[in-house]
């Protein structure tokens, strides 16, 4: 067996251009505003048609939490021209599929259909987008099925609530102190006035994009997206409010009980720069080398040589207007998350006192042009990209352009941002411990 | 590559030229897309392996994936080897250290994992044949070493303890041991005790005698050329030894002789686990497959399925309600149907769930039902197309459960032809509802009181007690 040649292979590398090819797309905008993107790609009779609207939990009011993702619910119930329960049904009697999700930022909405469907995919976004039925059959049904994912995403599942804990402490005036799910009890004060005053005011042309991807035939796609989306009104300019939360100074040191567990976990988690900044990309990478693959540094001493760690992770969560770079640790036999802390800590130091070696650097590199290449590898993916891209970074080409940012992070920088957001003083460090035994 | 070129008729065809759209109706689907199927080129080594090779350069980048075929393997007071072996390969190989090992796929950007029989490995097209080898080599090849075993075992035990609270991880467990039995290889579990009494050289005998080549596939996926990959095989899976692997006879399990629940008390549950169960014969090639996964589609096969229209969309007890039903070649698979409630609603979950399999044995489903089901499967047909892996599984799946040649594209002329009447007979011998298992993990002081008042049917449900590990117990009180 040969052994690896990898320092000749280096250079080889350092010369080799990416050849994955390149996402064609066309844009444009309808007279309400309404944002269109189109990917024409025939190899297989497919096509996604999604909508992204500019409405996630840090829109929503303090007192009335959980409402995006309420109604991503609720905009299945129905439409003028869709009976209740109806939804779901035509999807799947026409051989589609169809789902949405909700952030903080953002909802999506797709269907995903044979190519002869395109047309019913379009048609029944438009519904959604032109005239959804919110009335109290719906809103009280969705209530309650809401309440049940929140028990079992949450209150019913092994270190279900970490992220919630983290974000409380992360953020103190910022709507990210919540998440999306909400509160239960807002959702069950909020009164139907209330819904539709939210659907009105974000659920509007100007506020979305529409993105259709797949096998279709562009000017016969243009002429029904104008059939069915141009006669939906603009809806009214939107004010957002933004919020700027106070720099992190001394430790915020917190602690939770999850009655579901039994091994305790250690969080580190630090307040990062908004996703559209530099830095976000440089933590991305950062990310990746301490915690990715089993080569990487926290892996490598925890896990593997130390056996400290059933497990390392890292999660680095850019957001429109902040992220979180939230790195933990699951201990192994008798570790102490003390323990843990320190080991965490003292890789972290080096990266913000050494620069990370030219094989490392490029293996970095290397991890990201793979990413890179996979990113592309379904229609629903590159609709969903495409979407994000124009909605949330204001720039549809980084679906092409992304990896350039990457390429040109250097290591002089990955220290800079290092010491820059890394400090023990800026950070949250939360215990996730089991519920304590009960004398009994 | 041998080409097939097959148009289906999908649907109606049906051209919409009015001039203005009719937003009040539903548009009507275009003509019905052309569908390619294409075959995979093969070809089989001497040492047994079978490889299967889809070309398809959109993207520069490489999948490959090693399945081994091999029926179901007890292992007894020893459960747990097969996960060990799993964490133990892919460490590198005899000639390459762990730590090199790792380094150099990482360095590649790409990855490379392990099953206790299976491997997978992905990288760019450029980097594929050191990948390749990377792979066969610590295949065929392993390090096993003590240490490592040691740190291997010490991660199981503290993961298993991570889900001793767990709701969903106990009612898997418990209603897998309940159905097959815990001696048979579906219903045995992995416990501290039983990983303790694997040895470092139980895990070598598992890997010599399971991982072997006479029941292997590689299938390799993406931005590369047959010759080059035949090249590539041909110098990295010759050594591979022919051997077979050994057989053993297991008990045949058997349903429950009546309708009855199988209560788990987990005090910390805010959520119970409703998972009623029964085993079936089912197989990809018998005669009623594509009736018995319609029944289940019709069931409880996604949103716009009765469980989910019932237990959800209507009375709002659950995020989702859903049913599946399996097929396995080599022994009994399960019918289920499951949701997860509030403690309140628990009984009455049970009953709704016992009606809907009552109600699809007993009344035909209706012909909009049946055309809405048959649809569904039509367009995951052509949906699946999209992925370059769809026609190497078609492959695989014809060769390995034994279908005829023709199977896929025959597919939904054969699903087409399914009746109301097929529907029913399959419901009524995959769903037993005189002999279902129901099996409920939840908080016993907020719900068993109620469970025990179910009736079904006229008939009230006897509750058996059982433990986290599905040892039979009494009832505690409250």
């Amino acid at each position: 067996m040969k052994t690896p040649l990898i320092s000749g292979l280096l250079t080889l590398f350092l010369l080799s251009v990416i050849s994955a090819q390149e996402v064609t797309y066309e844009e444009y905008d309808l007279d309400n505003g309404l944002h269109v993107i189109l990917h024409q790609d025939n190899n297989a009779p497919v096509v996604t048609t999604s909508v992204m609207y500019h409405v996630g939990a840090k829109d929503e009011n303090p007192e009335k939490t959980g409402f995006a993702h309420f109604f991503e619910h609720l905009l299945f119930e129905g439409t003028q021209n869709i009976e209740r329960g109806e939804w779901f049904k035509i999807v799947s009697s026409n051989g589609g599929r169809n789902n949405a999700n909700t952030t903080q930022d953002r909802t999506y909405y797709y269907e995903v259909f044979p190519s002869n469907n395109l047309e019913l995919g379009l048609w029944m976004e438009s519904e959604r987008m032109m005239h959804p039925i919110i009335n109290k059959i719906g809103v009280d049904t969705q209530s309650e099925v809401v309440q049940e994912e929140r028990r079992m995403r949450y209150d019913n599942s092994p270190y279900g609530r970490w992220r919630e804990q983290m974000f409380i402490h992360l953020f103190k005036k910022h709507p990210y102190r919540w998440q999306t799910i909400g509160s239960l009890e807002h959702l069950a004060n909020a009164s139907l006035e209330d819904f539709k005053l939210f659907n009105k005011k974000y659920y509007v042309p100007n506020n979305a994009v529409l993105v259709v991807a797949g096998d279709i035939d562009r000017e016969k796609t243009k002429k029904m997206i104008e059939d069915y989306y141009g006669p939906i009104p603009k809806g009214e300019e939107i004010q957002r409010q933004t919020f700027v939360e106070d720099p992190i100074t001394s430790t915020i040191k917190a602690e939770y009980h999850d009655p579901n567990i039994q091994i305790p976990a250690i969080l580190l988690g630090y307040r990062t720069p908004a996703q559209t900044n530099r830095d976000a990309y440089v933590l991305d990478m950062i990310s990746t080398y301490l915690s990715d693959g089993k080569s990487s540094k926290l892996y490598k001493k925890l896990v593997d040589d130390e056996k400290k760690a059933l497990q390392v992770f890292a999660f680095n969560g850019s957001q429109e207007d902040y992220g979180a770079y939230v790195v933990g640790a699951l201990p192994v036999g008798e570790t102490s998350l003390e323990d843990l802390k320190s080991e965490i800590d003292g890789e972290i130091e080096k990266i913000k006192t050494e620069l990370i070696s030219e094989k490392d650097y490029q293996k970095l590199q290397n991890k990201f042009e793979n990413q890179f290449v996979n990113s592309n590898s379904s229609i629903t993916g590159i609709a969903n990209s495409l979407a994000r891209n124009y909605m949330l970074y204001d720039d549809t080409s980084l679906i092409n352009n992304e990896i350039d940012i990457y390429r040109s992070i250097t290591r002089e920088e990955i220290m800079e941002v290092s010491k820059k957001y890394l400090n023990t003083n800026q950070r949250v460090e939360l215990n996730y411990l089991p519920e304590e035994a009960t004398a009994n | 590559m041998k080409r097939l070129f097959i148009t289906l008729v999908l649907g109606l065809i049906a051209f919409n030229v009015q001039a203005q759209i009719d937003r009040s109706k539903i548009p009507t689907p275009g003509p019905a897309p052309e569908i390619n199927l294409s075959e995979p080129l093969h070809y089989e080594m001497n040492n047994g392996l079978k490889v299967l090779v889809v070309e398809n350069h959109k993207l520069p980048r490489v999948s490959i994936q090693l399945l081994i075929d091999n029926p179901p393997v007890i292992e007894g007071d020893k459960a747990g080897v097969s996960s060990l072996t799993a964490a133990l390969l892919g460490q590198g190989s005899k000639s390459i250290p762990k730590d090199d090992f790792n380094e150099e796929v990482d360095f590649l950007g790409a990855r490379i994992s392990f099953g206790s029989q299976s491997a997978f490995a992905g990288s760019l097209s450029k980097y594929f044949p050191r990948i390749f080898e990377l792979m066969a080599d610590s295949a065929i090849n392993p390090n096993f070493t003590e240490e490592e075993f040691e740190k291997e075992k010490q991660k199981i035990l503290t993961s298993l303890k991570t889900e001793e609270k767990d709701v969903s991880a106990i009612s898997n467990r418990v209603s897998n041991a309940l159905a097959y039995g815990t001696s048979h290889p579906y219903g045995e579990f992995v416990t501290a005790e039983s990983v303790q009494n694997v040895t470092l050289q139980d895990v070598i005998r598992f890997y010599e005698d399971y991982f072997v080549p006479a029941n292997a596939y590689l299938v390799i996926i993406g931005d590369v050329d047959f010759e080059q990959v035949k090249g590539l095989v041909e110098e990295y899976f010759t050594p591979w030894t022919k051997a077979v692997p050994p057989s053993f006879q297991f008990s045949k399990p058997s349903n429950a002789q009546y309708t009855q629940i199988n209560f788990v008390d987990v005090p910390n549950a805010v959520q119970s686990e409703v998972v009623v169960e029964n085993l079936v014969d089912l197989k990809m090639k018998d005669e009623d497959y594509l009736a018995a996964i319609l029944a289940n589609k019709i069931l409880g096969g996604g949103a716009q399925a009765r469980l989910f229209l019932n237990l959800r969309e209507d009375k709002a007890y659950t995020y989702g309600s859903y049913s599946s039903i399996g097929n396995d070649k080599y022994a009994p698979s399960t019918f289920t149907a499951s949701a997860q409630v509030r403690n309140m609603v628990t009984d009455s979950t049970v009953v709704e769930i016992l009606k809907e399999i009552d109600k699809i044995v007993k009344t035909p489903v209706t012909d909009e039902e049946l055309k809405d089901a048959k649809a569904k499967y039509v367009g995951n047909f052509v949906l699946a197309l999209e992925r370059p892996e769809t026609i190497a599984r078609y492959a695989l799946n014809i060769e390995t459960e034994g279908l005829p040649k023709d199977y896929y594209k025959t597919y939904l002329e054969r699903l087409n032809a399914v009746t109301k009447e097929d529907v029913q007979k399959a419901a009524q011998k995959y769903m037993n509802i005189d002999s279902v298992r129901v099996v409920v993990t939840g908080k016993g002081s907020e719900v068993l009181e109620n469970l025990e008042k179910v009736t079904f049917n006229g008939k009230k449900i006897p509750v058996k007690f059982y433990d986290k590990f599905a040892k039979a117990t009494e009832k505690t009180s409250y």
